[in-house]
């Protein structure tokens, strides 16, 4: 496997990059504007012609260990002996998400299958019924990774390259095929729950209205203070553990946005009536070990081989969170995987992964999520 | 130096020089503002928090006072549940005695009528045979005397041979004595039937009547004298008691439980059983004192229970007392206890005299 990786301002620049025009495979990551002019397609399927050209809108570029804003990462695979092949689906609406999961990857399957990445609309698509659709359909041994596109901190919309013109509403999944393959992959926050535990008592679907018979937004207010004024975005700082009845463990939901008309907020997975939430908050030193226990996790699956390439996706609230430190978190990574390894992603508004190797797969917020793929 | 600042630093600086003097300032200016936003933010939150966490240790401990009152509650429902699971074991044994009482008492009515009506001829005719007797005796020496005026010497002769063999002069001394004695034994027999009557009081109506305590002490002690005779003597020490509003049967049963009682306390020996009576206030009373054994103060606060016995099996039902109490409850008086191991026992009842004053009070 061959890594090459470029970062540009705009898309002008793309073409004096010195992109491998065998390419497989050329991930596109950056800022949502950059990604939808219309020069950007032609120009990579110029410049890769024999490439499948998948990327995402974000909320911050990954190139290396640098954390990048309003750029455009690309980084082009070439393969030994792995075929890519992707499949995707438009989703209308957010009801739908389910279905179109269990379609897409039904779509892949094939003996040689070995992973699945899924790049998907980070606010058309309602994140957990699609995993639940992807979970659904998954073959035995194949494990499916990837995250929500980001709009930067506007939660306005995202939009999803898949071998063609970036577009809204878009999954996009792409299948590994290999003999030679190892996949590795670690999801984990490093968030921690505070204060009381309340019961979801008026919820619809990912929509939020009220804990314990009060407004959730109200709540949220009280707790940001002036920071309020900063919704949606600052509501990032207090996720929400949700435990589910009858799960081990909780998961993490982020805030997607607000309707102040509505006194609601739509998070990027559901929140049934009945479930049991906490306020969490950052806690600076577990974000960037959990970033590294991620990394380490993956490892551990790659029995021994060196990581190539590493697809980071990380959630936009812990940007929020360390701010200048961020790079702490993929620096921290980096230092685990070792130089071999190709560090790409993006700052996600949902993170797709199994907390572990033995786990299904689950739509995670607030988590660095490290997938690793070694040929060697 | 902070590793932020080292960050910094390495971004903005190259060579010992500030490279890029707005962006490091920029970035430490932000890094600067974000520290203080924190500090605020947490601030802020714990505050929250702490106001939260008051309002919902309230909460639980108003939860908990909720709590604890329901059982507080169930733990008093629970004791009612028992208080009424006693009184119904009381009723129950109350009701099978009453019913054992009432068959006795149906029992002993029927004998006595059956009875008093041959008694009532037999004690009438028994009247006219005596006055037929003594003119039989005055015909007879009579004739006596005129023995010595036959003739004819074979007449006279078989006449005394007659009466000498038939011994007249015994037989004339001897019936007056057999016709006392019979007389005697009818009188008692005539008591007897009187006293079971009066007893079970089954011709009475089972509704409130006036009902001298004495009458009913008086007929209990000759129906029970069989079972006391052999080991005590009955001391009565009457004293002025009214009639007293009550239902008398029930009444009758009391003073009999308690009079057994005191002859089964005495036992072997030979005891004294005294009855008193007389009046408190609004109520009239009556006791039982025997010289027996006594009761030991552990069985004290039992003896009213319903089963409770120290008698030997067969002997007793442990019901006597506890149909007593109930007994005496429904009339609306008492019974005391006085004992004293070695010593002996009374049982005194206290009944109010009139039933509608009672009720009224």
């Amino acid at each position: 496997m061959q890594t090459f990786q470029f970062q540009a301002e705009c898309v002008s620049d793309i073409a004096r990059l010195a992109l491998p025009s065998d390419a497989d495979w050329l991930l596109v990551f950056g800022n949502r504007r950059l990604l939808q002019e219309p020069a950007l397609f032609p120009t990579l399927r110029e410049a890769c012609p024999q490439a499948l050209v998948t990327g995402c809108s974000t909320a911050g570029e990954i190139y290396g260990t640098e954390v990048l804003d309003g750029h455009l990462v690309l980084t082009a695979v070439r393969f030994s002996g792995t075929r890519v092949r992707m499949v995707m689906a438009q989703s209308d609406s957010a009801a739908d998400s389910r279905a179109v999961g269990s379609a897409l990857l039904a779509q892949l399957h094939d003996p040689q299958l070995r992973h699945v990445l899924v790049l998907s609309d980070g606010i058309q698509v309602n994140g957990s019924e699609l995993v639940q659709g992807l979970r659904e359909a998954l073959p035995r041994g194949v494990n499916v990774t990837g995250g929500l596109a980001g709009d930067g901190a506007d939660f306005g919309s995202t939009v999803v390259i898949a071998n063609a013109p970036a577009a809204e509403g878009v999954i996009a999944a792409i299948g590994f095929y290999s003999e030679q393959l190892r996949v590795g992959f670690g999801s984990i926050g490093g968030w921690d729950a505070f204060g009381p535990e309340r019961v979801i008592t008026r919820s619809d679907g990912n929509v939020l209205f009220d804990l314990d018979g009060e407004s959730a937004l109200s709540l949220y207010k009280t707790y940001l203070g002036p920071q309020a004024e900063k919704l949606p975005s600052s509501a990032l700082l207090f996720p929400l553990a949700l435990h589910l009845p009858g799960a081990d463990t909780y998961v993490v939901r982020t805030i997607l946005g607000v309707s102040e008309e509505e006194q609601s907020m739509t998070f990027a997975g559901d929140l049934p009536v009945g479930a049991r939430v906490q306020l969490m908050k950052a806690n600076f030193n577990r974000l960037v070990d959990g970033a590294i226990a991620a990394a380490e996790d993956n490892l551990l699956q790659l029995n021994g081989r060196a990581p190539e390439l590493a697809i980071l996706i990380s959630c936009i609230g812990r940007k929020l969170v360390l701010q200048q430190r961020i790079e702490e978190e993929t620096e921290g990574v980096a230092e685990v995987l070792g130089t071999g390894a190709r560090l790409a992603g993006f700052y996600s508004y949902g993170e797709i992964a199994p907390h572990s190797a033995l786990a299904r797969c689950e739509l995670h917020n607030q988590t660095m999520t490290v997938t690793t793929f070694s040929e060697a | 130096m902070h590793s932020l600042l080292a960050r910094q630093v390495r971004k903005y600086c190259k060579d010992g020089q500030v490279a890029d003097l707005d962006g490091f300032v920029r970035a430490i200016d932000d890094a600067y503002a974000a520290f203080e936003n924190d500090r605020l933010l947490i601030e802020n939150s714990l505050e929250v928090m702490s106001r939260e966490l008051g309002r919902r240790n309230t909460q639980l401990a108003d939860q908990l006072a909720g709590k604890q009152q329901i059982m507080d509650s169930m733990v008093e429902s629970h004791s009612e549940l028992l208080e009424l699971n006693r009184q119904l074991d009381l009723t129950k044994s109350q009701l099978l005695q009453a019913d054992k009482m009432a068959s006795i008492g149906q029992l002993a009515a029927g004998v006595a009528h059956e009875i008093n009506n041959p008694i009532g001829y037999i004690y009438s005719n028994f009247g006219t045979l005596q006055s037929y007797v003594e003119a039989l005796f005055r015909m007879l020496h009579a004739y006596k005397n005129a023995e010595e005026s036959i003739s004819d010497s074979a007449v006279a002769g078989s006449l005394a041979r007659l009466r000498r063999d038939t011994e007249i002069e015994f037989l004339q001394e001897d019936i007056p004595l057999l016709m006392t004695q019979s007389k005697d034994g009818l009188e008692r027999v005539r008591t007897i039937v009187q006293n079971l009557k009066d007893f079970s009081h089954v011709d009475a109506q089972q509704t409130w009547h006036w009902f001298h305590l004495h009458t009913g002490l008086d007929s209990t002690l000759n129906i029970v004298s069989n079972e006391i005779k052999y080991c005590a003597d009955v001391v009565r020490e009457y004293g002025d008691v009214p009639d007293i509003q009550c239902l008398s049967s029930q009444i009758n049963q009391v003073a009999m439980n308690l009079i057994i009682n005191a002859a089964h306390a005495i036992g072997q020996g030979r005891g004294t059983i005294t009855i008193r009576t007389g009046t408190e206030g609004e109520r009239a009373w009556f006791s039982v004192t025997d010289t027996g054994c006594g009761i030991a103060k552990e069985n004290l606060a039992r003896i009213f229970d319903p089963f409770f016995t120290t008698k030997p099996v067969g002997k007793g039902t442990g019901l006597g007392l506890s149909v007593s109490y109930g007994i005496v409850q429904n009339h609306g008086g008492a019974i005391e206890v006085d004992s004293e191991v070695g010593r002996g026992t009374t049982f005194r009842v206290l009944l109010p005299i009139n039933q509608e004053e009672q009720e009224k009070t």
